[in-house]
């Protein structure tokens, strides 16, 4: 259990925004999005050294803010288990049954995982340095609906809380003598009631009172809202847009 | 004088249900009042704030009559909507309220969604954060926070919006005496620099009162409403908290009953004191109970060296050594964040020790399982709702009974429900109880297997004077067994009133002190360096320079001294 809690503390560290001061934060949130949309783009390529090339320069594009490297880690410690267990099964499953040969097969899983670390970096850099409100507002500026974008920013703000109130709700019933690891499966579903349980009324009272503060806070009102923050595009703004563009155009012309 | 809101003749009924939750209730606020409700758990408060608020029945249903104005609108007619820009609330749990990841964000939300102006808001944010003086939390994450440090955000929200009427939901509840204390006297500030109105719903008192221009009593109906000092004896007969000040000048019959400690009261008590032939000197109010060492023949627990570091890599535990004995009574005081229930989570090996060691009844908890140990050690956490998942209130005692090993036990299980006073609801849902109801089922179903160690965190949280005395009751009882007891606390009132052996004062994840009651309560340096804040009767003791000769902890004892050895009365 601590380590499964390990690997899920560590994700969620590493998709968190961070308070700090760096090129990121100053950054404008539609600017990364174009970013990120940029390099999914670019990883859709079966080219192996595109990706290699791609690979390089979102992690050299990362040094601007050099804790997204430790952060970008986490998730890949935390997915590499995942990744492992995929990959040896698409290998013997490819060899075995799909006539393909080993040496084309694992070559695939290193382009995938190649692939993810791209998408891990880019990710780590957005989700550190851009508050769910940014997105939010970079959104509706583009013509997105305030009221449906805003339950990303309630999924983020109240993950923290429930995965504290599981932890709780779990110490609170192992001090009662629960075992999840012992019996049958059939005993141990039913003994998982004692967690999901008191998981989900917890979540409805917290639905509850969070539904009265949204009403009490004029939310949904107006089909319309303002923003505190003015959102202008800089200069930095227009130099990162044209950087990362003409780099993945160049990527995409020039390398075979 | 303005009023702000009125209540005329109202009485609600909850959907399904054909007992009011409130009778007849009619009320008005003055504009810039302080206003404190005050009454017993489920006596109708917090039904109270959500009519105010409109919440009523416009979101829960029911059935409403009368009438409720606030600022002139009728909320009952218009809704919650026509009163969004007047009323500012900081509910009970406050951090489900808070909505965003940016305590700025936070700040603003309410007047992005009204559509002001960015500037406007910036310039209203900025005001409110100056207000409450939050400056070093603008770019917090809100889930960082601490319980105080989001009623502060909350109230900033509330002021950005320029909201004249503030409403606060037991807004004590989880806070420590200096936290409480603080929050107190900023609204206090609030209300007379800015003309705001505060309306606090609360029954710890002791804080409020001096504060209060007026308190309601209210179970059901209003039953008393007026000046704070008339409220006390309404507020004693129904059993809700009062400053200890009162109660003490009650004991002793005297009048007019005082809500704090001022020169006032010091010069009445010294004059009585001085009137008087003065026949005692020495401290015979110590009990058995202050000499701990007494206890020191059977080691239950002992830690060594103890550290604790989180995964992202806080230390919450520095080098804790401590040996508590088998039939002691404890309680592990400190400010919120001081460390105390990560300590109480290596005594059943929930957490295990970074660096140092837990022994109970000389086993390693390294070396052996929660099952194993919680067989020793009962804990019941701060929140019953995170225990309760069975059909009826019996099934959940006997779960735990079952957990570890008796089977066949419904005749025991049963036994400890009649202790406890919840015969009644055995095939009742856990659900459908009163919270100090749900908090003794909580306690009932750890203390049903009998471990030797019981555990309790923040027992007192959120439950009133009457329930509080309860529960000392149940303690004490299980203390009559040979057992030990430990409860982690900062309701220092409440610690005040109970047979403790000794008191255990941690700060920043250490053990700074650990002596009977009346060594740490009487100790200042070991109080500041731990943000307690003494028993007002403590404070009362020394202001009168009786320290040397008594050093009682609560009125009654001071009031038997008083009485016994002044003939004050």
């Amino acid at each position: 259990m601590s380590l499964e809690k390990g690997i899920i503390k560590h994700l969620q560290s590493a998709l968190i925004y961070e308070e700090a001061v760096s090129f990121y934060h100053n950054l404008d949130p539609r600017i990364k999005l174009l970013y990120l949309v940029i390099t999914f783009i670019m990883i859709s390529t079966s080219s192996i050294l595109k990706l290699l090339i791609i690979l390089v320069f979102t992690f050299v594009l990362a040094s601007l803010y050099p804790r997204i490297y430790r952060k970008t880690l986490y998730i890949l410690i935390g997915l590499t288990p995942f990744m492992i267990f995929t990959a040896i099964f698409v290998i013997i499953f490819t060899v075995a049954f799909g006539g393909g040969t080993l040496r084309e097969a694992t070559l695939e899983q290193v382009k995938v995982f190649m692939r993810v670390a791209a998408v891990a970096v880019t990710m780590t850099t957005i989700a550190l340095s851009t508050t769910p409100h940014e997105f939010v507002h970079a959104l509706v500026k583009m013509g997105f609906r305030y009221t449906y974008l805003y339950t990303l920013i309630i999924t983020v703000r109240f993950i923290p809380l429930v995965f504290n109130e599981l932890s709780d709700i779990y110490d609170s019933q192992r001090s009662r003598g629960l075992e999840l690891e012992k019996g049958g499966i059939r005993e141990r579903l039913r003994k998982l009631n004692a967690i999901l349980i008191p998981a989900f009324v917890c979540s409805l009272l917290r639905a509850r009172d969070l539904a009265e503060a949204l009403e009490l806070r004029g939310f949904g009102y107006c089909s319309k809202r303002t923003f505190y923050r003015n959102l202008k595009l800089k200069k930095t703004d227009i130099v990162f847009a044209a950087l990362i563009t003409i780099s993945a155009s160049m990527i995409y012309l020039l390398v075979p | 004088m303005k009023k702000t809101i009125v209540l005329k003749n109202v009485t609600y009924f909850y959907p399904s249900s054909n007992t009011p939750a409130l009778e007849n209730i009619s009320l008005e606020v003055n504009r810039g009042e302080f206003l404190v409700i005050a009454g017993p758990s489920g006596g109708g408060k917090s039904t109270l704030v959500r009519i105010i608020l409109g919440l009523i029945p416009h979101i829960y249903g029911g059935v409403l009559h009368g009438e409720v104005l606030v600022n002139g609108v009728n909320v009952v007619e218009k809704g919650f909507r026509a009163i969004v820009n007047n009323v500012g609330v900081v509910i009970q749990n406050p951090e489900n309220q808070v909505v965003n990841i940016v305590v700025e964000e936070e700040i603003a939300f309410t007047l992005e969604n009204l559509l002001y102006s960015p500037e406007d808001i910036r310039g209203r944010v900025n005001e409110a954060i100056k207000a409450l003086g939050i400056e070093h939390l603008r770019r917090r994450l809100t889930h960082t926070l601490s319980s105080g440090e989001i009623q502060k955000v909350v109230i900033a929200s509330a002021l950005a919006l320029n909201s004249k009427i503030l409403i606060l939901d037991e807004p004590l509840a989880h806070l420590d005496p200096q936290g409480a204390r603080e929050l107190v006297s900023t609204l206090y500030k609030l209300c007379k620099d800015r003309g705001i109105t505060v309306i606090i719903v609360e029954h710890r008192l002791s804080e409020l009162a001096k504060y209060a221009d007026r308190i309601v009593v209210l179970n059901k109906r209003i039953l008393f409403d007026g000046k704070p000092t008339l409220a006390i004896n309404k507020l004693l007969e129904i059993g809700v908290e009062v400053p200890p000040i009162s109660r003490l000048f009650k004991e002793l019959n005297k009048s007019p009953i005082p809500l704090h400690v001022d020169s006032s009261v010091i010069e009445i008590l010294t004059r009585d004191i001085v009137n008087s032939d003065g026949i005692c000197t020495s401290n015979s109010l110590s009990s058995s109970y202050d000499d701990y060492t007494a206890h020191k023949s059977d080691r239950a627990i002992f830690i060594e060296d103890l550290w604790y570091k989180y995964p992202d890599g806080r230390i919450a535990l520095r080098g804790v050594n401590l040996e508590i004995f088998r039939g002691e009574f404890i309680a592990i005081i400190g400010a919120n964040g001081a460390g105390k229930t990560t300590l109480i989570k290596h005594f059943n090996g929930l957490l295990k020790p970074w660096r140092g060691r837990v022994l109970v009844f000389g086993k390693d908890t390294k070396f052996s399982t929660v099952a194993e140990l919680a067989r020793n050690v009962g804990i019941v956490f701060q929140n019953p709702l995170h225990q309760f998942f069975e059909k009826t209130v019996l099934r959940e005692v006997l779960f735990t009974l079952n957990n570890f090993g008796y089977k066949n036990c419904i005749d025991r299980a049963l036994e400890v429900l009649k202790i406890f006073g919840l015969e009644d609801y055995a095939e009742r849902s856990p659900y459908e109880l009163s919270i100090g109801e749900q908090r003794r089922l909580a306690i009932a179903s750890i203390v049903a297997y009998e471990p030797p160690i019981i555990v309790l965190d923040e027992p007192t949280a959120g439950i009133d004077y009457s329930l509080k005395l309860e529960l000392l009751k149940i303690l004490t009882k299980i203390i009559e067994k040979k057992k030990t007891v430990i409860i982690v606390s900062h309701d220092v009132e409440f610690l005040a009133l109970a047979p403790l052996t000794r008191i255990v004062v941690m700060a920043n994840g250490e053990v700074i002190a650990s002596g009977s009651p009346r060594e740490v309560f009487y100790n200042v340096d070991i109080l500041k360096d731990s943000h307690i804040i003494p028993p007002q009767i403590v404070e009362l003791v020394k202001l009168l320079g009786l320290e040397r000769s008594i050093r009682s902890l609560n009125s009654y004892e001071f009031a038997e001294y008083l009485k016994r050895c002044y003939n004050v009365s």
